[in-house]
């Protein structure tokens, strides 16, 4: 009789936990949803409009239309879809010979120093480069750098995932009169299609994402969604709803993506040391 | 013979087009970083590329805001164990199956979906003084003069640090409570049950069962995290701008203000430099001191 009260006391002290928890983790979203939807009389007041008691779609209206969120979502979507095929191509064939072939752990090692210099080491060759080539504020200026860290992820998630392929499939195919890319191409890409498509929607939420080098090498013509941020938010008079309409639409792909693929998301934010 | 060649060359098809870009894409970067750092050269001025050996290293080492913006970075790696304790409890709070698991855990995992950008944003509009839900439920409950406040202050211009701190530990436990998650449901069950039977508390399996059974995925873990500190941007940019002054100016942010704002890529690239430098030796040493086996 005791320990079931005590059993039942310890499952209420942990329920509260974990609405607290909850609270602290979806409360900030919450109110960015919230923010959205209100009419600009209400982003500011005192006390703060926890539930609006006005909805509308106008911060919708002017964050697409009058303020650019329409060409950000146009920008946006062809960099990262651009950028996710590029590096599943060529990270499913490095992949590949490095899950297959001796080309030693230096690799390895090599594709994981990418991680540690911050992304601007990255950004400042390319900017040099495509400001001698004319091509500052186009969309293959940010796809091209975004490849920095898409490509050396792609290897590495796609060499995890034909590692855990059996030797035998491919090398049987071989002695059956396959060539290596035969093999790779018949055999191993249609087995690890679930692999490559965790991959690929991880690398698109990476590059829809990414802030710092869109935000250095694109000024008006190309503006992807996280480089709209700063320019409504930091000013004297911020557009609360409309800063807020305009983020909510830049976090529904990558928010898709989490849910669909939580099961990949072990592996693929520690890319692929931890399995999931 | 002719078997082996044709082997040889459809190999060669495979590797070499994904060889060629990794090595175009990491090596010419830090070999072009390396080949600004010795150079004089500021865009948008007619001035020719002049070589100056290493005069840019020798400014930074009495660039007193380098230096500033690099304790501001290492002041970041607090989070990781507040991240890390934070995570680690969770994934023990959620360890088990129960009704309704699937969807705490997925609003847990938000905050890592997010753009950088849209971090803080969010952190932003939570926190602003007067109007957001923060300082209201500091007023309301009276707290601001609970912990020794004369009047409400805004937290991003007081503790900008411990803001963006805040910022971060909101994206990043979850992807401590994620890896930890995955950890404990590989663990095999046997020790563990074992250990139960012969009467050990929770507490005790966990302090000297389940946590040294993680040692790998918590060492993996930090280890990344250790890493993506460094690069920390997006949140101080939107958040603070490194303000007030050079208050929260990390070092991806001063390296970024020196490229764009003064436009000295020059410089900037040096930098960059020197930051790979700091980071790859507190990340050897990382592996070093934690002896964790890397596969």
């Amino acid at each position: 009789m005791i320990s079931l009260r005590k059993n039942r006391s310890k499952a209420i002290v942990k329920s509260l936990i974990i609405l607290l928890v909850l609270i602290f983790f979806a409360f900030p979203l919450y109110w960015m949803f919230t923010m959205a939807f209100k009419p600009e009389s209400d982003w500011a007041t005192f006390p703060p409009k926890i539930i609006p008691d006005v909805w509308t779609l106008y911060n919708f209206y002017k964050g697409l239309f009058l303020m650019g969120g329409l060409q950000g979502i146009f920008d946006s979507t062809i960099i990262a879809i651009s950028s996710m095929v590029l590096s599943i191509f060529l990270g499913s064939m490095a992949g590949y010979a490095l899950s297959r072939f001796r080309i030693g752990q230096n690799v390895a090692f090599f594709i994981l120093s990418q991680r540690i210099a911050p992304a601007i080491t990255f950004t400042i060759p390319f900017f040099m480069l495509f400001s001698n080539l004319k091509l500052l504020d186009t969309h293959i200026a940010v796809i091209l750098t975004h490849l920095t860290f898409n490509v050396p992820y792609a290897t590495w998630m796609m060499k995890a995932f034909f590692d855990g392929i059996p030797k035998d499939i491919d090398e049987s195919a071989m002695v059956d009169g396959c060539s290596p890319f035969g093999a790779f191409l018949r055999i191993m890409l249609p087995i690890s299609l679930p692999g490559i498509i965790a991959t690929a929607a991880l690398c698109f939420m990476f590059s829809w994402n990414e802030f710092l080098m869109a935000l250095f090498l694109t000024r008006s013509a190309v503006k992807p969604l996280p480089t709209l941020i700063p320019r409504f938010y930091g000013g004297h008079d911020i557009l609360y709803g409309v800063v807020c309409a305009v983020a909510l639409l830049a976090s529904v792909p990558p928010i898709i993506v989490v849910v669909l693929f939580q099961k990949y998301l072990v592996r693929g934010l520690t890319m692929g040391y931890i399995k999931g | 013979m002719r078997k082996i060649s044709y082997l040889t060359k459809s190999r060669l098809i495979l590797i070499l087009p994904a060889l060629i870009t990794l090595i175009l894409i990491i090596f010419f970067p830090l070999v072009y970083n390396i080949y600004l750092s010795v150079l004089r050269w500021r865009i948008g001025t007619k001035e020719n590329p002049q070589f100056i050996g290493i005069e840019n290293f020798i400014t930074i080492i009495s660039d007193l805001r380098f230096y500033n913006s690099l304790s501001k970075s290492f002041y970041l790696l607090i989070e990781i164990p507040i991240e890390f304790a934070f995570g680690l409890g969770l994934a023990f709070l959620l360890q088990e199956e129960f009704r309704g698991k699937r969807l705490i855990s997925s609003i847990i995992l938000l905050p890592l979906a997010l753009s950088d950008a849209v971090v803080g944003l969010v952190w932003g509009l939570v926190l602003v003084p007067t109007y957001g839900p923060f300082d209201f439920i500091m007023r309301s409950l009276d707290l601001w003069k609970i912990l020794g406040f004369t009047k409400p202050i805004s937290p991003a211009i007081v503790y900008p640090m411990e803001t963006i701190i805040l910022a971060d530990i909101w994206q990043w436990t979850p992807f401590f409570f994620l890896t930890f998650l995955a950890g404990l449901a590989a663990l095999p069950v046997e020790p563990i049950e074992a250990a139960r039977v012969d009467g050990a508390s929770s507490f005790q399996i966990a302090r000297h069962i389940t946590i040294p059974m993680l040692k790998n995925v918590i060492g993996v873990t930090i280890l990344i995290r250790l890493m993506d500190v460094f690069k920390s941007f997006g949140i101080p940019y939107i958040l603070t701008k490194g303000g007030p002054g050079f208050a929260s100016e990390v070092v991806s942010l001063y390296i970024f203000n020196q490229a764009l704002q003064f436009l000295n890529l020059t410089y900037a690239a040096a930098l960059t430099l020197i930051v790979i430098v700091i980071v790859t030796m507190l990340v050897m040493a990382f592996v070093r001191i934690y002896k964790f086996e890397f596969r």
